[in-house]
Parts: structure tokens; sequence; C-alpha cells
């Protein structure tokens, strides 16, 4: 199997196959970190074209093809926070759906449906800059530095965010898991 | 060790990225500190709801999104495989949601894609007709009564009777509006989308 490394400096030099290829192994990938961004689906589709879209147009740019996989999430990352901002100017924060809690209070039934069912209203209750960086982690299974890069930061602001972000995390959740341990 | 410090040890923890000699101090404080257990705890039970939440938006994922990039047509019939699919008729290939595929039908927004075959021949209704949802719901009530008008027009010249059915009974001439309707309204939401 070629390597991202070996597509992308395929694909920048004008083969389609090899962005077929990438749009193949990443689309899923990227749909899940949109969803998990910006919880709506139908955008989240959306951003994973207009992805692609960017990706095809600035291949010229991608100045490190091994580095492929932190350039095309931090592209989505760009257009999940542009997004976001949008979305912001059209609905007023004080009525954005405030139900995490009120649901985990009464959370019951099967053990693991449950908790599927908390820790993504608790995720999706998270700050922004908690979330990506979480989704980055536990859903992209992405290392401290490529995390940096993508969210243009350091390592160790990487690690200490990750952090702030579970404590937020079990705040929420501790409730609804210490009635149901 | 503070519980705060174990925490962020935890955290390291669970990314593996904790040396083995801070371990063992961490698992020590661990065993007394109930507040810090919970914490694992949960962190623990996230991780694992995590990796669900994830196999299930990634197959939900194979369902929705295009098969193929936003490629040029000619790069997606020469590509890996592509050309043993079905092309749908606005020059996307392979599997889409139902909801996608009425989109296409019905024309979906124009946007910077359409210079790639994007939802292309649906463009000229969408880039022409986009609209609010009042005033495309206004212009359907138009169309309606204009429709009406006209089925009475074509009844009264048809001899009053109306067309017939094959029942025999009068069918009121409304196709016209029954088309245009949905056709109006969907526009009027695609600009939303
Ligand atoms: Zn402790």
């Amino acid at each position: 199997m070629r390597t991202d490394a070996d597509l992308a400096g395929a694909f920048k030099d004008g083969d389609d196959r090899a962005f077929a290829i990438l749009y193949d192994r990443y689309k899923r990938s990227l749909y899940v970190f949109a969803l998990k961004m910006l919880s709506e689906a139908d955008a989240a589709n959306d951003i994973v074209q207009d992805v692609f879209l960017r990706v095809y147009e600035k291949r010229r740019q991608l100045d490190y093809p091994e580095r492929f996989r932190s350039w095309v999430f931090a592209i989505a990352r760009n257009r999940c926070l542009s997004h976001l901002r949008q979305s912001r100017k059209r609905v007023p924060l004080d009525e954005a759906p405030d139900e995490a809690i009120t649901v985990a209070a009464s959370a019951d039934g099967i053990e693991a449906e449950e908790d599927l069912r908390l820790i993504r209203l608790a995720l999706a209750e998270l700050k922004i800059e908690y979330r990506e960086v979480l989704v980055l982690r536990e859903y992209q299974d992405l290392s401290y530095r490529e995390i940096a890069e993508i969210t243009e930061t350091t390592e160790s602001a990487v690690k200490s965010k990750i952090f702030k972000a579970r404590r937020a995390l079990h705040e929420t959740l501790k409730p609804a898991f210490a009635g149901r341990r | 060790m503070s519980c705060e410090e174990t925490q962020e040890q935890v955290s390291l923890l669970i990314d593996a990225e904790l040396e083995e000699p801070h371990q063992v101090a961490l698992f020590r404080h661990l065993e007394g500190c109930c507040e810090c257990r919970l914490f694992f705890d949960s962190m623990l039970r996230f991780s694992k709801a995590a990796k669900r939440d994830l196999e299930e938006i990634r197959l939900v994922a194979d369902d929705i999104l295009p098969l193929h990039g936003p490629l040029p047509v000619s790069v997606r019939a020469a590509g890996d495989g592509a050309n043993s699919l079905p092309m749908h008729p606005s020059g996307l290939t392979g599997r889409r949601s139902h909801r996608r595929a009425s989109e296409d039908a019905v024309g979906a927004l124009p946007d910077r894609r359409s210079g790639w075959g994007w939802k292309r021949w649906t463009g000229l209704l969408a880039g022409g007709w986009r609209m609010p949802a009042p005033v495309a719901i206004g212009l359907a009530l138009v169309l309606l009564v204009a429709g009406a008008l006209v089925g009475t027009r074509i009844s009264t010249i048809a001899g009053g009777g109306g067309p017939m059915g094959r029942d025999g009974r009068v069918v009121k001439p409304t196709v016209v509006v029954v088309c245009s309707l949905p056709e109006v309204q969907v526009l009027g939401s695609a600009s939303r989308l």
C-alpha cells in the first residue's frame, strides 16, 4: 500500500488518481472530525467536500507531503472554526441547546449505549478549544506533535489543553457516571 | 503527589505518554484516592465509548459521503474503479444517500464545486430560482391559483365536463401545479442547506 507521503507527493505533481486515493483514505476521518466539531451531519459532509476542494486547489502549497495528515486536518479545522463563527452570527449563544446535564441526570438503560449517548452530549458541550484537541486525540489517534501542528501551538500546550479538556469532560460526566457505577 | 498532578498524569497515561518510572507513583496515589480513581475510570469509559462512537460514525459516513471527492469528471471516469460505477445524471458517481440524491435531482445550491460538474445540470434551476422559503411558498401559491385558472379554462374549452379519467370520473387538470409545487418548495428549503 502506498504511503500518504508517496501519494501526497504524486498528487502535488499532478497525479489525480493519488488524490482520489487520498480522498478515499481520509474522507471518513475528516467527516468524524467535522461532525464532532459541529454536531451537524449536513455541515460535516459539506466540510469534507470543501476541504478536499481546497486540498486540490492548494496542492502546490503542500511543502511537506509526509505531513499530509496534519495539513488536511488543519484545513478541516479552519473550515470548522469558520463555520462555527458563521453559525454564532446566526444563532445567539443563549439559544444554544443545553440538554447534556438534564439528559445525563436521568440516564439509565444499557450501559454501553448510555455511555455512548452521554459522551456525545458531554463532548458537544465542551468549549471548542477543548473539543478539538480531544477529538483529534481520542477519535483520530493523532500524536501531540500532530495536534500541535494542526492547532498551531506547542506540544506542551496541547498536553495541557487535553488534560483540561478531560477535567471539564469529567465534571460533566461525573453525576451520570457516578449514578450508574 | 497532589490530585491535580495525578490527574494530569492519568491523562498522559491514557495517551501512552507517561514514562514508566512515573507510573508507579501514579498507581500508588490511585490506590488511596477515590477522587482520582473516579477521574481515571471516567476517562477510560470515555475512551472506550469514543472508540464505539468513531466506528458508528465511520459506518454512517460511508453511506453519506460521495464515493469520489470533488474531482473533475474526467478524473473520476479514469480513476480507481470509478469507470465501473454508474454515473449519476449530475455527473457524480457512486453511492449517495437518498437525501443527497434528491437534492441533486431538484437542484442544490450552485457553488464553487459546480465548476467541476458538481450538481451542474441542476445549476440553472438552482442558480436562477434561488429564493428564501417564504418567497418560494408565495410563488407556489401563485402557481397553484394560475394552474387552477388554466385548468378551469381548459375544462370550459373542452365542453364544461373536464377531462375524463379511465373510470369516467372528472379529473381535475391540476397536473401542471402538482409538478411545479414540490420543485419550488424544495428549492426554497435548499437555500438553507
Ligand atoms: Zn487524588
